[in-house]
C-alpha cells in the first residue's frame, strides 16, 4: 500500500490500524535498519563499545600526527616519554608490591620503563582502530571489485579470478602478512595494506556468490536493454543489490583486523617502538608476567572489548539487514 | 509499402547445453512496419521470448545466435556470411558497443514480462527512470527528472510528482507495469518489444493496460512486438500476427485473417482452447499433449504428433512457411493441408492416430517417449 493511500484513508482506521500500518511499511532500507539496531541491546552495546574507541582514536592521532602529544604532555603524562617518572612497574591504584603503591597519578600502573600505562592504552587505540579500518577499507574495495567482476562475466574471467583469490585463501593469514611485510617494510602501513590484501578473499568470494545470483534477476536485463554499459550495471545495479553480507562481514572484519595486527606488534612487526601500540605493549609484559600480571591485563582487555564491541555490532548488523529475522 | 522497421530473415539461436543443442529459434522470419503492432504468439517453451531477445542480442550463454539476418532500418543488428567453410558475423554487422550506444533502449527497448522484478529493489522509480532518461536521450539530471515525471503521469500514475521518489515496493503491480511502459517510451525508441508484458497482471489491470498502449501507440507511433500466449490479447491489439511453434513460425497473417480463416491446425487449436464470447461451447478443447523439447523435434512437421489432421505424409515432410492466400495481404501457413499450394499429395494420403494422449499425464509420458528415441 502506498503512503498516500494510507493518509487518505483518514483517522476512521487509526484504531485498528497501528499494528496494520507497521506492517506495510517496507523491511528495507536505511531507516528501518536503523531503527532495527535501535532497538537491539547488544548492537547498541557495540555501538557504544566502537564509537567510544573510535573517539579516543580520533583525538590521539590528532594529538600524535598534528600537536607532537603537546595535548598529552600539557594536561597529562607523555605517552613515550614522561620525564617526570623514574618509577618503574608500579602497579595500579589499590595495588602494592616492592616498587611502591599504586597512585591516582597512574591510575593504572607504570611499564618497565616508568611510562603510564593509561597513557600509553590510549594512544594505542590510534594504531589498533586506524589499522582495523583502513586493512578492511582496502580488503573490501578489493575484494568487492574482484569478485563482483567474477560474478558478473562468469566463464574464464571467473575461473581466472576466482582461482587467484583462492590461492590467495590457501596461505595461513599471518604467514602472508609478515611475508609481505618482511618484503615491503615492517611499518605499520605495510600491515594495513597487508592485512587488507589478505582479507580480500573473504570479500570476494561472498559478494561473487550474491553476484552470481543478482545478475539474473530482470533489472539487471533491463538495464543491459536499456543500453547501460557494463561498468554501470555493476556499479548501480548489481553491488548494491549484494552488499549487505560484505557490510556484514565487514564490521566483523575489522575486530579480526585488530587481532591480526595485535598479533604482528607482538611479533615485531608493526608500529615501532617507543610508538604505543597494544600488540607491543602485550608482547613487552611477558617478561613480568607472573610477578606484575596487571602489565599484562590492560592491553589484552583493551584488545578483547574492541574486538567484542565490533563482533556484537557486526552481529547486530546482520540481524537488522536479514528480513527473515525481524519479529 | 514503406520500408519495413525491422525485418527478420531466417533467424536461428540455439542454446548448447551438456543434453544436446536446443534449437529455440529455428529459422524465424518476419517484418515489422512503422507504427505497427506486431503479434509473436505461441505456447510456452516456443521460442517466442528467445526470438524478442535475439533482436536486442541479449541472448546469454549457453544460447547463441548462430545464423539468419535482422536488419533495423537496413542496419545489420544480426548478419552471417560464410568465410572459410563456416559462418561468422559480417563485418557490417554491429559492435556490441554499437548495439548498446545506439539501439538498445534509443532505438529498441524491450519491457518485461514481470514487473514485481523488473525493478531495481534499491533505487527509487523515478531515479531508475531518469537513469535511463539520461543515457539514451543525453539530458542533464534536470532535464531527464522532468521528463520523467512527465512519462509517469503520460502512463496515468496520479500524484506523479510525488510518486517519483517512492521505491518500486510502494507500487502495485500494475503501476510498476505502467512505470516500466514509461521507461520504453521515455527515451522514444522506434520500436518496443513487449515481452508477456501483461501476464503478471490480472485482467482488469490488464485491460487497462492494454488500453493504455493503444493509446500511446497512436500518439507517438511506435511500432510494437507483442509476444504472447494470449489470443485474447491478440485480437484486441495486433496488427498482424506470427504463430510460432517449437522454434518456427507456423502462420503468419493479418489479425482478422488469422481469426476468421485461419489456415494451420495448431492456431485453430491455439483458438479452441480458448473460451470465446461469439461461440458457446460445452467444454474447452485443450490442445492434445505437451510440446516436445526443441532438442530432438518431430520428423516432417513438428506439430504433426499433436495435431488432429495429422496425415502420413505429414510424417515424412517438413513444411517451409508458404504464401497460401495472396488475396490482400498476404498469408502465410507451413500446412500441408494447403495442397494447392504444396502438392504433395495431403488428401490422397492416410490419417493418422492422435499420438499425443490428452491430460497432463499422457502428454509426460508421450514427452518421455519421444525424448528416448
Amino acid at each position: 500500500m502506498s503512503r498516500t493511500g494510507t493518509d487518505e484513508l483518514g483517522d476512521d482506521r487509526s484504531t485498528t490500524g497501528g499494528i496494520a500500518q507497521e506492517d506495510v511499511t517496507a523491511r528495507v532500507g536505511m531507516r528501518y535498519t536503523l531503527s532495527q539496531i535501535a532497538s537491539d541491546p547488544t548492537a547498541l552495546a557495540g555501538l557504544a563499545i566502537i564509537s567510544f574507541f573510535t573517539l579516543i582514536a580520533i583525538i590521539s592521532a590528532i594529538d600524535y600526527y598534528l600537536l607532537d602529544y603537546w595535548l598529552a604532555s600539557t594536561f597529562w603524562v607523555h605517552p613515550e616519554n614522561d620525564p617526570n617518572t623514574i618509577q618503574t612497574l608500579l602497579p595500579p591504584v589499590g595495588f602494592s608490591n616492592e616498587f611502591g603503591q599504586g597512585t591516582w597519578a597512574h591510575p593504572l600502573g607504570t611499564d618497565h620503563r616508568g611510562r603510564d600505562i593509561l597513557a600509553r592504552l590510549f594512544y594505542g587505540t590510534r594504531v589498533a582502530i586506524t589499522v582495523g579500518f583502513m586493512a578492511t577499507v582496502i580488503g573490501l574495495l578489493g575484494g568487492t571489485v574482484v569478485g563482483a567482476v567474477a560474478g558478473y562475466y562468469g566463464e574464464w574471467i571467473d575461473d581466472v579470478l576466482m582461482r587467484a583469490v583462492e590461492t590467495l585463501y590457501a596461505i595461513p593469514f599471518l604467514v602472508l602478512v609478515i611475508a609481505f611485510m618482511t618484503a615491503f617494510g615492517r611499518e605499520l602501513s605495510f600491515a594495513m595494506v597487508g592485512v587488507g590484501i589478505a582479507s580480500v578473499p573473504t570479500f570476494a568470494r561472498l559478494i561473487r556468490s550474491r553476484v552470481v545470483s543478482v545478475r539474473e534477476e530482470d533489472y539487471v536485463e533491463a538495464a543491459r536493454a536499456a543500453g547501460v554499459r557494463d561498468s554501470g550495471i555493476i556499479l548501480r545495479h548489481v553491488i548494491p543489490n549484494s552488499f549487505a553480507p560484505v557490510l556484514v562481514q565487514a564490521t566483523l572484519q575489522i575486530g579480526v583486523a585488530i587481532l591480526i595486527v595485535a598479533g604482528l606488534s607482538f611479533l615485531g612487526f608493526g608500529a615501532q617502538p617507543p610508538t604505543p601500540s597494544w600488540g607491543q605493549m602485550l608482547s613487552q609484559s611477558r617478561n613480568y608476567m607472573l610477578p606484575d600480571p596487571w602489565f599484562s591485563v590492560w592491553p589484552g582487555l583493551a584488545i578483547l572489548t574492541t574486538v567484542v564491541g565490533f563482533n556484537l555490532f557486526g552481529d547486530g548488523l546482520r540481524d537488522a539487514l536479514d528480513p527473515r529475522i525481524n519479529n | 509499402m514503406t520500408d519495413p522497421l525491422l525485418e527478420v530473415h531466417d533467424l536461428k539461436t540455439q542454446f548448447f547445453t551438456e543434453e544436446g543443442v536446443v534449437r529455440a529459434v529455428d529459422g524465424v522470419s518476419f517484418t515489422v512496419e512503422p507504427g505497427e503492432i506486431v503479434g509473436l504468439v505461441g505456447e510456452s517453451g516456443a521460442g517466442k521470448s528467445v526470438a524478442a531477445q535475439s533482436i536486442l542480442r541479449l541472448v546469454e550463454r549457453p544460447g547463441e545466435i548462430v545464423d539468419g539476418e535482422i536488419l533495423f532500418r537496413g542496419d545489420p543488428l544480426v548478419q552471417f556470411e560464410e568465410r572459410a567453410g563456416k559462418l561468422r558475423p559480417t563485418e557490417e554487422m554491429l559492435t556490441n558497443d554499437e548495439m548498446r550506444k545506439h539501439i538498445r533502449g534509443r532505438e529498441i527497448a524491450i519491457i518485461f514480462q514481470d514487473p514485481m522484478e523488473s525493478l531495481n529493489p534499491v533505487y527509487t522509480v523515478g531515479g531508475q527512470l531518469r537513469e535511463f532518461i539520461e543515457i539514451n536521450r543525453d539530458m542533464g539530471e534536470k532535464e531527464a527528472k522532468a521528463l520523467a515525471i512527465d512519462m509517469l503521469r503520460e502512463v496515468g500514475i496520479p500524484e506523479a510528482a510525488e510518486r517519483y521518489s517512492d521505491y518500486p515496493h510502494q507500487f502495485s503491480g500494475g503501476m510498476r507495469q505502467r512505470v516500466l511502459i514509461a521507461m520504453a517510451l521515455s527515451c522514444e525508441p522506434s520500436l518496443i518489444i513487449a515481452d508477456e508484458p501483461t501476464t503478471a497482471l490480472d485482467v482488469t489491470v490488464e485491460a487497462q493496460i492494454l488500453e493504455l498502449v493503444d493509446d500511446l501507440q497512436e500518439k507517438y507511433g511506435t511500432s510494437f512486438i507483442w509476444v504472447t500466449h494470449d489470443m485474447g490479447v491478440v485480437a484486441e491489439i495486433t496488427d498482424r500476427v506470427n504463430v510460432m511453434y517449437l522454434g518456427e513460425i507456423v502462420e503468419q497473417a493479418e489479425v482478422d485473417d488469422l481469426f476468421h480463416d485461419t489456415k494451420h491446425p495448431y492456431t485453430d487449436a491455439l483458438l479452441d482452447s480458448l473460451p470465446r464470447p461469439d461461440q458457446t461451447v460445452e467444454e474447452l478443447n485443450p490442445i492434445a499433449g505437451v510440446m516436445p523439447e526443441a532438442i530432438n523435434p518431430p520428423s516432417g512437421c513438428r506439430f504433426h504428433p499433436r495435431c488432429p489432421d495429422a496425415r502420413v505424409v505429414c510424417t515424412r515432410i517438413h513444411p517451409d512457411n508458404r504464401i497460401v492466400d495472396s488475396d490482400g495481404a498476404p498469408h502465410r501457413a507451413a500446412c500441408l493441408k494447403n495442397d494447392e499450394v504444396f502438392d504433395v499429395g495431403y488428401w490422397e494420403s492416410e490419417p493418422i492416430e492422435l499420438q499425443a494422449g490428452t491430460g497432463f499425464g499422457a502428454g509426460l509420458a508421450e514427452d518421455r517417449g519421444g525424448a528416448g528415441e
